[in-house]
């Protein structure tokens, strides 16, 4: 196939793929999003399948058989347990806003920033050489096409270099599709369709292969497998106990597998990051291992069919899927199949590159950007927008090293040992990551020194080996260690020597990465910040259910500061969003604040945290946070128990609002306290001032008399009657004192109510100060209709209301032919009493006055109060005792007449005597 | 979740593990031949689908019922 053609078949595809993501993109702005859905997303899954399973997989079950197949029986052996483990991870990442694997360990270890330099170190140190192995994938499937097969890479000049291009055709997807948002978790729908039709289309071009090959070519399984049996050499490899498959190596690249499938980067960003809804994992569950099974239905029988048409022939295993189309002359057909590897290469590339830029800027440069003094300056205000500058930079700089790797030693390796290698280094996440969520009294130092045991450990075994099969490394170090160190060799670490160098690293890295992790944490104690997020990590459902707050430590920050230092790592419209999303989740107004409460401080922690990652959010946010610590014992007392923590809020919110339901009461008991203590005061003061009156006329008076023995006689006689009128008077407040006292006194406890005849107490008082009025030519009137008005009252006040008005009369009628007229009379609900005198009568000013304390009607005469000021007031505390009313009719010169209307009291009550 | 499921799914994972491991697929791995396939092959691809079924049957339909 000519160069020219394949260049344009290739360029067509990408031009396809970029098409698809662009078609996906404007779908997702406009709501109507075609990638989110659990088909699509068990679709971005088998990103797992690279050029691996394209080819590498052939090539291997050429060689030994079955050996291809754990790696796919892996997956599926955990695919049932993913609704447990992968869910939480899931769920745990989207309320924390994890965008990376090395994200979720820092995150969960404290936000620290230690973790995330470790295990994004980690994580690029053993993608690169898989990211370079299927650039390899790609440029042999165009080697293979174009019938270049067997040139020496390194001698092609960089310019004429296939990969180079493939290379910046990736980058320049990666970051169009990639780097969209500063915020990864804001999903990329562009990306992961087009991973999804990759993933299809490899299925699809995968599937033809085999149905050619096997019922094109051979007739079906049946002649296949009889043509195999017949060759002794291909039948070794179809029966599994001559293919020398070994039961410790099969059972780790199970284990092995079945890690990878989440803890590889680019897993973790198509299960996890991408992820909108942890639901998808149910479908997922198993559509993905039924993908599996399909794309590797036929891998066994091509590679019987290659060995069988190729027999002992110099064809690499790992091209038959090409070359048996080819050599029947189905050019087109391997074309398809090509572009199937390339959509698996090309994939992995995409994803890996992607999820491994945003560890890069966020896990190794953030820490340090935010770090230096630049960044604090003021002239940095859209940083936001550098923000992604430097994750397309990195997508680029991902890349270069992947092609450099590949130009210098990645050509010399198969597809397949290279991810396997993989395979093992990033296994070194799963002891933090797994005891993260499930243990939490792991720490940060436990996870730091498990990641950096289990990783040098594999670096020993896995790539110290190849460096020196490359001739990099002196072969010495294969017989005598590392550091002529014996117990250093890189094949049988400390003298166990295993059938194959992947089990043997995967099996010493585990144990010791384990080991550590296990007994590091034990050793320490973790730290308030760690706490908190293991606490929130492992219990998170529970949190969730009960809605809690996790962060216990408390913060504020000014608001203002806080918005302009998010503003700059995030750009104004974002900060503005999160801003109105916390106020909807709240049901806070955030407009009259001026210091920003700790769920303010935390929420935003969170939305930075999706741009920067956790660690640095945690720096940066820290910066301008003031905190309120609180005690470590305290906390971590606290915290060992989450049940009893729970059922101890609960009991103190209830308590707490049993509490201020008492405060409530005790402030207004007080209040009225308060006011009481005031009335009583201002009482006294009045009634000392008003006894203090009567006191010094009498005083001087008395002082008078006694210091002129030579008075004239009638002069004597008159100061001695003022005297005695106004002892009387004094005698007089001093009892009205003492019966509001016991007025207060008895409206405190109930005092005894009867049935009374109104009539009947009026006569009784009428006939006592009948004399005293006749002396001082008053004349009485009292004529009612009838003579029973029933009331329901106290006998005895009801006199002292009916006394209090008739002396009233008497002290203001008139002096000559005086009158008074008592009268009674009723309605249906009410009995009503009226006092009438022809006395000067009230202004109409003082009506409402003469019934407070100490209001006094001067007398004309003495132009002296007659009264102790304190009569009416007690009257009116009388009458309201009994639910009745009193108000005053006057004119001026014509007299008063005194109302009191009482509610009628029931018939049938006994009428007292 | 139901603990029904809960200990299916915990059950089918312990599963997963002995039949595709050894000793089991030792016995399978002899060189027969059933339907014109070699037996492992077989063994190995109708293990799979029953698990995937499993699966599914737990995490879909059983979940469709209960609710």
């Amino acid at each position: 196939m000519g160069i020219t053609f394949l260049t344009i078949a290739f360029l067509g595809y990408f031009l396809l793929l970029f098409i698809i993501a662009f078609y996906a993109e404007k779908r997702g702005r406009s709501k109507k999003s075609i990638v989110n859905n659990p088909y699509i997303y068990a679709l971005s899954l088998a990103v797992y399948c690279t050029a691996w399973t394209d080819f590498g997989s052939i090539g291997r079950a050429a060689t030994d058989g079955y050996g291809f197949l754990p790696i796919y029986l892996g997956p599926t052996i955990l695919a049932p347990l993913w609704i447990f483990f992968l869910v939480k991870i899931i769920r745990i990442s989207k309320a924390q806003r994890i965008n990376s694997i090395a994200d979720f360990i820092s995150a969960r270890y404290g936000k620290s920033t230690l973790l995330g330099v470790i295990a994004a170190f980690i994580a690029i140190f053993s993608i690169i050489p898989y990211i370079s192995i299927q650039l390899k994938g790609i440029v042999f499937c165009l080697d293979i096409l174009s019938d270049q097969t067997g040139k020496e890479y390194q001698d092609i000049p960089f310019f004429e270099d296939s990969a180079l291009y493939i290379s910046i055709a990736l980058a320049v997807f990666a970051i169009l599709f990639g780097t969209r948002n500063v915020d990864p978790n804001e999903r990329h729908e562009g990306l992961v369709a087009a991973i999804a039709f990759e993933s299809v289309f490899k299925l699809i071009a995968f599937l033809a292969a085999g149905i050619f090959i096997v019922f094109g070519i051979y007739g079906g399984f049946d002649q296949l497998f009889s043509q195999a049996y017949a060759e002794p050499k291909i039948a070794a490899i179809l029966d599994f106990s001559q293919s020398g498959i070994e039961g410790g190596s099969w059972f780790f690249l199970l284990l092995l597998s079945g890690l990878a499938i989440i803890f590889l980067p680019r897993q973790f960003h198509v299960a996890v990051v991408e992820n909108t809804d942890a639901g998808f994992v149910k479908k997922a569950a198993w559509l993905f291992p039924l993908y599996l099974l399909l794309i590797n239905f036929f891998v066994l029988p091509i590679a019987t069919a290659g060995l069988l048409h190729y027999n002992g022939g110099m064809v690499d295993p790992d091209t038959f899927i090409l070359q048996l189309p080819l050599d029947y002359g189905h050019s087109y057909l391997a074309l398809f199949i090509a572009l199937g590897g390339v959509s698996a290469g090309a994939s992995m590339v995409i994803i890996a590159v992607t999820a491994l830029t945003i560890m890069f800027s966020n896990n190794l440069l953030m820490p340090l950007l935010i770090r230096s003094r630049q960044m604090r300056s003021p002239y940095l205000k859209e940083f936001h927008k550098s923000l992604l500058g430097i994750r397309r930079v990195g997508v680029f700089m991902i890349l270069l090293m992947a092609y450099g790797y590949y130009k210098s030693i990645g050509q010399q390796y198969t597809i397949v040992s290279i991810g396997l290698i993989s395979f093992v280094a990033v296994a070194q996440f799963a002891p933090a990551i797994i005891g993260g969520i499930y243990w939490k009294r792991a720490t940060e130092v436990g996870a730091a020194a498990g990641m950096i045991g289990g990783f040098t450990v594999w670096a020993i075994t896995l790539p110290v080996l190849n460096l020196i099969e490359v001739g990099i490394l002196p072969q010495s170090i294969m017989t005598e260690g590392i550091w002529g160190l014996s117990f250093l060799k890189p094949q049988s670490l400390f003298g166990l020597e295993m059938p194959d160098q992947i089990s043997h690293s995967a099996f010493w890295s585990l144990l010791i990465n384990t080991g550590l992790y296990f007994f590091a944490s034990l050793a320490g104690r973790p730290s308030t910040e760690e706490i908190t997020q293991a606490d929130y990590f492992v219990n998170f459902f529970k949190y969730q259910k009960e809605g809690l707050e996790y962060e216990i430590i408390q913060r504020e920050a000014n608001l203002e500061s806080l918005q302009s230092l998010l503003v700059r790592y995030l750009g104004a419209e974002k900060v503005k969003k999160e801003m109105r999303d916390f106020e909807r989740r709240y049901k806070l107004k955030t407009s009259n604040m001026t210091l920003a409460p700790t769920e303010l401080v935390n929420f935003l922690e969170t939305s930075l945290a999706g741009a920067l990652g956790a660690a640095s959010a945690k720096i940066v946010i820290n910066s301008i946070v003031k905190e309120k610590p609180i005690s470590f014992e305290e906390m971590l007392k606290v915290l060992d128990q989450t049940q009893e923590v729970i059922q101890y809020s609960r009991q103190l919110e209830i308590s707490r609002a049993e509490l201020e339901a008492a405060t409530l009461k005790l402030r207004t008991a007080n209040e009225q306290l308060k006011e009481l203590d005031e009335m009583k005061a201002e009482f006294i003061s009045t009634v000392t001032h008003e006894l203090r009156t009567p006191i010094t006329s009498i005083k001087s008076l008395a002082t008078i008399i006694s210091s002129n023995p030579d008075l004239e006689t009638a002069e004597k006689n008159r100061f001695l009657d003022i005297i005695v009128r106004e002892s009387e008077r004094l005698a007089r407040m001093v009892n009205h004192v003492l019966d509001i006292e016991k007025l207060q006194d008895q409206k405190d406890r109930n005092f005894e109510k009867t049935a009374v005849n109104l009539w009947e107490r009026v006569e009784e008082v009428l006939s006592s100060i009948e004399k005293s009025a006749e002396a001082k030519g008053i004349h009485l009137v009292f004529s009612p209709q009838k003579e029973s008005y029933p009331i329901f009252g106290n006998r005895d006040y009801l006199i002292q209301i009916i006394i209090n008005l008739l002396s009233n009369a008497m002290k203001f009628c008139a002096k000559k032919e005086g009158k008074i007229t008592v009268d009674l009379s009723d309605t249906e609900t009410h009995v009503q009493l009226s006092v009438a005198d022809n006395g000067m009568g009230i202004e109409a000013g003082k009506q409402a006055l003469i019934f407070e304390k100490f209001t006094q009607i001067q007398n004309d005469q003495t132009g002296k109060p007659d009264g102790s000021g304190l009569g009416l007031f007690i009257t009116k505390k009388l009458v309201e005792m009994h639910e009745g009313a009193i108000w005053v009719e006057s004119q001026p010169g014509k007299g008063a007449v005194f109302f009191i209307k009482f509610p009628k009291g029931q018939p049938s009550m006994p009428i007292s005597k | 979740m139901s603990n029904d499921r809960t200990s299916m799914l915990i059950g089918l994972f312990f599963v997963a593990i002995l039949l595709f491991n050894f000793p089991l697929i030792a016995i399978f791995g002899k060189g027969t031949n059933v339907f014109g396939f070699p037996l492992l092959y077989i063994y190995f691809f109708v293990v799979w689908v029953f698990l995937i079924a499993l699966v599914y049957f737990w995490l879909e339909k059983k979940d469709k019922n209960q609710r």
